[in-house]
């Protein structure tokens, strides 16, 4: 029921009653005259003229003397004022209305003033004239009687109309009363109404308040109503617990001063006056939000807290929740470092697995080149089967720490092979070529089925390709006793994508282990046992090479029946460099023209004289300058630069070539002494087509040639040690100056850093050089100490130590060398 | 001494001459209000019209319900001639020559209230019109003065009044 309603009948009721209260006022006044009525003056003016008249009579007719005629005067003087009342009164305006009245009036008039000259005249003419008056006072009579009785009919008339007004007002009065209890009656319903309303509401809002009241005690986290001034209004059980003030010591105090750390009460209160300024919120009913408050005993923890504004009317209060999470950043901590811990760990065990396996390779190199040397002595054909028993041992761990290596490169990053235009048919065909003689070897038909529909020529990563299928491929053959190993490589119908399969009649692979093959470090036991040897990491690297290229490699597999590899890469057809069709490349006989950059004299000519014995064109250039110098003036098919070099280092070497377009289309392959990693991501983020380390034998120099200037496909036996090559590339008497050279070098290095405390910039440049002429000398130790004194700390004195020892050792080796 | 000799002089021939003029008066003129206590003690007062007329005259207009228009009543306010007798309370009864009377409170003896007129619109008023004295109320301007009861207490033709205390 709408409020107005109870309203407009309030409104009614008072409008009534007032009314009511007015109309009862005129019934009081009404009554009032009505009651005075009877002694209301007129009548008794008209009875007391009739008096006064009779006082006049008796007055008159008693005279007899002078002596009489005074009080005769006086009453006549009494009765004619009573008279003039009647003509002058407004009471008796209604005698002199009507005419009869008038005419009495009059008549009585004209008489007073008769009977007023006799009066008036002397007291002798008074005395005779007595009888003449009393006959006029004997008419007067009855005119006096009328005029008494026009008074009663005035007096009904009135009397009548006066009733007829009260009855008038009265009956107003009583519809007025009664539609004034109708109201009442009215607004006493909406008013119960209204009560009853009310009741019920108040209950509700008990309950809901009790409720409520349950809920915030209830609540685990601290509640805190504070009001716009700052104080607390509320401080819920929790808020006690976490805050460690009592309800009591809480409310009534500002907020700011009981829980708010120092450093953050300026921003609170900043915050506070802007909010009630402009009403912006940047806390209130913007979530949750971290925070620091304090404890009653000081500490501060990290509380969760959000606030939202409550406001009706003018009241305004702020509802805070806050959640004491100690707790909660305590274990986020924990775990975040144990994760770190754990992070940490693993890249500690791959750095120690990545360096340990780098550090492998150079010793197994020397173990490697010793077999050579060995072999080379004319050992008995039971040293001889031993000897290949260790070449085999030692070429497969060799295997192992490439393929460590390999993946640590491709977890890097670092081996990004940028995208290149290649013939897919021309690079499946040949890879296929070279694993026929190990095929045949095992007794497997290794067969490839080529359909690109003419479209060979491709865009994409040749070498990361090359990987992947020689990987499938060998693993195939590894696994199949005996049986066939066939490469499919086909473009799926008008797309982009080339799918190459490589399928085996081998033992197959369990269901449960084919999604683990893909996997680090997995060898399966079962199927493929431990007859086959392996690190476990071929079918990763191969997975992480085709997900570098944006492809996606599957297994099917049956046990017993064999396995299909397939792999989608996006290959799209691409046009073939015209340069390259029209030049071709001297494959048939394996001449290319090289041009090597290298500033060690020895490793130079070394160099240069193993790739001429190749056949191969070569160009020899002693620094960077040099070798830009020389691309400029003529073409090659393969450049190969080494990168530390005076002056102009090869980094710097190769991007002007590049930035001058001097030698298109031609790889640059970089020559290191760096192994590691970083250093090699370095070298390929600089644009050198791939990295050789130092010492590059002459089978990996035969097989960049092959693969990168299309020179001889062969790979060269490694049957002699290094030594040796030296001496077989140079000739006997150069190689001997050189060695001779080399030595007085040495000493004279070893004599400079005996006699100095610190090492000079020139030493360590020295060092540098030496630890290069040491390295194709196969003084692996006299290298390592070199690069450690060209690396050695500033501050530090020169490792002298390994370096003496590792001279006298290589001294040693040299010695009959230098004899000739 | 001889200050305070003429001094006595001076107020014992006032004394004379007052007393001579009042029996002048009152062999002159007659009496034409008398006032006195209802146990018949003193005071006593007998007024002719120059006793009244030096009174302290007020004047007001205002009209009556027993003539027509506006009349200008001179006369001594009821309070003065109240004062006069020291009396503060009680009734007093006014009786006129046409022997009416009524009981009038002497409460009703205000400043600004009614008075003794001896004069209606500038004229000494004659028996015959309602005189020689009429106690009149300021009917105009006081709306409690236009009632029934106040309309009897406006005697005419008054001759004597007694205070009942």
């Amino acid at each position: 029921m709408p409020r107005w309603v109870l309203a407009l009948v309030l409104a009614l009721a008072a409008a009534l009653a007032a009314q009511s209260v007015r109309l009862g006022h005129q019934v009081l006044q009404e009554l009032e005259g009505l009651s005075t009525a009877a002694t209301d003056n007129m009548q008794w003016n008209l009875s007391q003229a009739e008096v006064e008249h009779l006082k006049l009579e008796s007055a008159v007719l008693t005279a007899r003397s002078p002596a009489d005629l005074p009080l005769l005067r006086r009453q006549f003087d009494i009765y004619y004022s009573r008279i003039a009342t009647f003509r002058e009164s407004p009471l008796f305006a209604g005698l002199r209305q009507s005419p009869a009245g008038t005419g009495l009036l009059q008549k009585m008039q004209d008489r007073l003033d008769r009977m007023a000259a006799v009066i008036d005249s002397s007291d002798q003419q008074l005395l005779d004239r007595l009888s003449d008056l009393a006959e006029e006072l004997q008419q007067n009579s009855g005119d006096v009687r009328e005029l008494a009785l026009f008074g009663v009919v005035l007096q009904v008339e009135d009397s009548k109309d006066k009733r007829l007004q009260l009855f008038t007002i009265l009956a107003r009065l009583g519809w007025v009363v009664l539609a004034l209890v109708l109201a009442l009656a009215l607004a006493a319903l909406l008013l119960g109404r209204l009560y009853r309303k009310g009741r019920r509401l108040a209950k509700e809002r008990a309950r809901a308040a009790a409720r409520m009241e349950a809920m915030i005690a209830s609540s685990l986290d601290a509640i805190l109503v504070v009001g716009a001034d700052g104080r607390i209004q509320a401080f819920n059980g929790a808020a006690e617990t976490v805050f460690g003030y009592s309800r009591e010591e809480a409310v009534g105090q500002s907020m700011v001063n009981l829980i708010v750390p120092d450093h953050l009460q300026e921003a609170h209160k900043a915050g506070m006056r802007r909010f009630l300024q402009t009403g912006e919120a940047r806390v209130a009913g913007k979530g949750r939000l971290q925070l620091e408050a304090r404890r009653k005993s000081g500490e501060l923890f990290p509380v969760e807290l959000s606030v939202s504004v409550s406001q009706s009317g003018t009241d305004m209060v702020f509802v805070s929740f806050l959640r004491d999470i100690s707790d909660r950043i305590a274990a986020e901590e924990e775990l975040r470092r144990a994760r770190d811990d754990a992070l940490a760990g693993e890249r500690a065990k791959h750095n120690l697995l990545t360096v340990m396996s780098h550090e492998m390779r150079t010793p197994l190199t020397g173990v490697l080149g010793a077999i050579d040397l060995i072999e080379g002595t004319g050992p008995t054909p039971e040293q001889r089967r031993y000897l290949q028993a260790m070449r085999v041992s030692g070429e497969l761990l060799l295997h192992h720490v490439n393929d460590v290596l390999e993946l640590s490169r491709l977890e890097s990053g670092a081996d990004t092979e940028k995208l290149r235009i290649f013939d897919l048919e021309e690079l499946v065909s040949g890879l296929v070529e070279s694993q026929q003689a190990s095929a045949k070897g095992r007794g497997i038909d290794l067969s490839l089925h080529c359909s690109l529909g003419g479209k060979s020529v491709v865009a994409g990563r040749p070498r990361a390709v090359q990987q992947v299928l020689l990987n499938l491929i060998g693993n195939a053959l590894k696994f199949t006793g005996e049986g066939a190993v066939s490469v499919d490589v086909m473009r799926l119908q008008g797309s982009e994508t080339v799918e190459l399969h490589v399928a085996d009649t081998g033992k197959g692979i369990a269901p449960e282990d084919l999604e683990r093959i893909f996997e680090d470090f997995i060898t399966l036991d079962a199927s493929y046992g431990r007859g086959s040897e392996g690190t476990g990491l071929g079918l990763s690297i191969t997975k992480r090479l085709v997900h570098a290229m944006g492809g996606s490699i599957s297994c099917e597999s049956e046990v017993g029946e064999g396995s299909l590899f397939t792999i989608s890469l996006p290959l799209p057809p691409a046009k073939a460099p015209p340069r390259r069709q029209e030049q071709g490349r001297p494959r048939p006989n394996g001449a290319c023209r090289l041009l090597i950059a290298e500033d060690n004299d020895i490793n130079r000519e070394l160099l240069a004289t193993m790739l001429r014995q190749e056949g191969h064109h070569v160009t020899a250039a002693p620094g960077g300058a040099e070798a830009v110098q020389a691309a400029a003036e003529e073409r090659f098919d393969l450049i190969l630069m080494d990168i530390s070099m005076p002056h102009v280092d090869g980094i710097e070497a190769l991007s002007r070539i590049r930035s001058q377009n001097l030698a298109e289309g031609t790889d640059i392959v970089a020559l290191t002494a760096h192994a590691a990693a970083e250093d090699h991501a370095r070298i390929l983020e600089a644009g050198f087509a791939e990295v050789l380390t130092k010492p590059a034998n002459k089978a990996e120099l035969a097989d960049v040639i092959a693969r990168r200037a299309g020179g001889g496909v062969k790979a060269l036996p490694r049957t002699e040690s290094d030594i040796h090559q030296f001496f077989e590339a140079l000739g006997k008497e150069q190689a001997r100056s050189f060695l001779i050279a080399f030595c007085d070098e040495v000493k004279a290095l070893q004599d400079q850093l005996l006699g100095a405390g610190m090492l000079e910039d020139g030493q360590r440049k020295e060092a540098h050089r030496l630890a290069g002429s040491a390295a194709v000398l196969g003084l692996p130790d006299l290298r390592a100490a070199m690069l450690a004194i060209e690396t050695a700390p500033e501050d530090e004195p020169p490792p002298l130590a390994p370096f003496q020892q590792a001279w006298a050792g290589a001294e040693a080796a040299l010695a009959p060398h230098l004899r000739g | 001494m001889r200050g305070l000799i003429s001094r006595a002089a001076a107020l014992a021939f006032a004394v004379v001459t007052a007393c001579a003029a009042m029996v002048s008066a009152s062999e002159d003129q007659p009496v034409l209000l008398s006032v006195r206590l209802a146990d018949g003690g003193a005071p006593a007062e007998q007024y002719t019209i120059d006793d009244l007329r030096s009174l302290a005259p007020v004047t007001f207009e205002t009209e009556t319900i027993w003539t027509s228009g506006p009349q200008q009543f001179t006369g001594v306010p009821l309070a003065v001639l109240m004062e006069r007798m020291g009396v503060s309370s009680g009734q007093l009864e006014a009786h006129a020559v046409n022997d009416y009377s009524v009981q009038i409170p002497v409460s009703d003896a205000v400043a600004g209230g009614p008075i003794v007129a001896y004069e209606r619109n500038g004229a000494e008023m004659s028996l015959r019109n309602k005189g020689p004295l009429w106690v009149v109320y300021p009917y105009d301007s006081n709306p409690a003065y236009r009632t029934e009861e106040v309309y009897s207490r406006s005697i005419w033709q008054l001759d004597r009044i007694v205070i009942r205390q």
